[in-house]
């Protein structure tokens, strides 16, 4: 079976993180990644830039809608990811677009963040 | 030094926006580009007093910018360096009417993605293009600088991050961008409004960005309003005040009035005006009151005199009777709201100036 871990976290604690505090936040992962390929359960990870730089799309009601900033949860729930690989957020919301959640709910884009520190 | 520093001045005016949005296309990092690009200045006005000033100015600030961006990259070890290295050192001129012919409009297209909280797409034009202070930004928007500030350095980080495209919107998607690009473009234009000869003055700026922009989309009339405004207007620069006063339109020494401005010639236009919507409406504001009593009872606009086309553009009109009105936002906002002014505007302009 497999299984997919959602994780949170409070952003104001990532704010005063110092690069030391960063270069070892990566070793914890690195180390807990290789765990989990060692153990042949590994599958994907990432890491995604903060919320405030999110992009919700959604083409409820037939009309394609994109704006700045995270989904704010009312009713709908999260309910499944993709994760794609492509230049830039445009090539992105092509996609989200296409996506076919995106017909009834709405889809949150986030970049990855590896790599950028 | 002083000569120095004016030349420098010179060229920041002039080139400013263009080297930035080149810069920034290139690492989408539209912060690192401005400080390289400020940088470059400073290095500027530390050399150029011993070395002269250099016979292509914009290419040596372009090469200096280039290498404090590399530099900053590999500082930070992020971005892939080999990006900036293919960046020209001058700034050419793009003929093909397909591509945007000025690298300002395409960052401005950028900064109006819909990816970018929508309240701060013209500020951020305003400020990253046209080279506007966020304090003037502010009072413009009357918004406190210090927030404006924070939302415009959210959008950066925002462009960045997300890696919003660089690359221009398809023709498609301009129109959707389009009201939040001329509202920079006439916020360029009403910023400066009453800077006189010799200082700042971005409104030849403003027309010349109008004018670019009615060459890329010939179907928009808005943007043939818009550019015959400001041509109008402009046209008026050295009659609007005497002593530090503004004089009402019909007290003004209409020989003195610029007529190649008023001849100005647009690009031809596809656009069939009378089906043009406004973007909005909204209930008239108190300027907006203003200026239609100042119209009704300035002669100029109540005669069917010879100057027709300048009757039409009331909204500087409200400006020179209500000198204290600043915002930028009102004007513009008065003359989308009125369809049909701006309708006739436009019709009036296409008979006036015969176009090539």
């Amino acid at each position: 079976m497999r299984y997919t871990f959602l994780l949170y976290s409070d952003p104001s604690a990532a704010a005063n993180m110092t690069p030391e505090d960063w270069a070892r936040e990566k070793e914890v992962y690195g180390a807990y990644i290789g765990a989990l390929q060692q153990a042949g359960v590994f599958v994907d990870t990432d890491w995604l830039h903060p919320v405030e730089t999110a992009t919700t799309l959604t083409m409820e009601n037939g009309k394609r809608r994109v704006q700045d900033g995270p989904f704010a949860a009312t009713r709908e729930t999260l309910g499944g990811y993709f994760v794609i690989d492509v230049p830039d957020l445009d090539a992105a919301l092509a996609w989200a677009e296409k996506c076919p959640a995106a017909q009834y709910g709405k889809v949150e884009v986030r970049a990855s963040a590896m790599g950028s520190i | 030094m002083n000569d120095i520093g004016a030349r420098a001045a010179d060229v920041a005016r002039a080139s400013y926006g263009r080297l930035l949005a080149l810069l920034a296309a290139r690492s989408r990092d539209i912060s690192l580009a401005e400080e390289a690009l400020a940088d470059a200045f400073r290095l500027a006005l530390e050399h150029w007093p011993q070395t002269g000033v250099p016979d292509n100015p914009e290419a040596w600030l372009m090469a200096t910018a280039k290498n404090r961006s590399i530099d900053a990259l590999r500082r930070i070890s992020r971005a892939p360096v080999e990006t900036y290295e293919e960046l020209p050192d001058v700034i050419e001129e793009v003929d093909d009417p397909q591509t945007i012919p000025d690298r300002r409009l395409a960052l401005m297209f950028v900064c109006a993605h819909p990816a970018i909280d929508a309240g701060v797409h013209t500020p951020l034009m305003l400020q990253v293009v046209l080279g506007f202070e966020a304090a003037d930004i502010g009072r413009a928007f009357l918004v406190s600088p210090a927030a404006l500030q924070q939302r415009l350095v959210r959008a950066k980080r925002k462009i960045k991050d997300a890696r919003i495209s660089f690359q221009l919107p398809e023709r498609s998607d301009m129109p959707e961008r389009l009201a939040a690009v001329l509202e920079a473009i006439y916020g360029a234009y009403a910023l400066d409004w009453l800077v006189q000869d010799g200082e700042r003055d971005m409104s030849n700026e403003a027309l010349y960005l109008a004018r670019l922009l009615a060459q890329l989309l010939p179907n928009e009339p808005e943007i043939f309003g818009l550019a015959a405004l400001i041509a109008i207007a402009n046209a008026r620069m050295h009659t609007r005040l005497r002593n530090g006063a503004l004089i009402p339109l019909h007290e003004q020494d209409h020989a003195q009035w610029n007529s190649m401005l008023l001849k100005v010639q647009l690009p031809s236009s596809n656009s069939d005006v009378s089906s043009w919507k406004p973007p909005f409406s909204r209930p008239m504001s108190r300027a907006s009151r203003i200026e239609l009593q100042t119209g009704r009872k300035s002669s100029c606009c109540r005669k069917r005199s010879a100057c027709s086309i300048q009757r039409q553009a009331r909204t500087p009109i409200a400006l020179q009777r209500c000198p204290k009105s600043k915002g930028l936002r009102l004007p513009y906002r008065n003359l989308r709201s009125s369809r049909r002014r701006l309708k006739h505007l436009s019709s009036r302009w296409k008979q006036h100036a015969p176009l090539s």
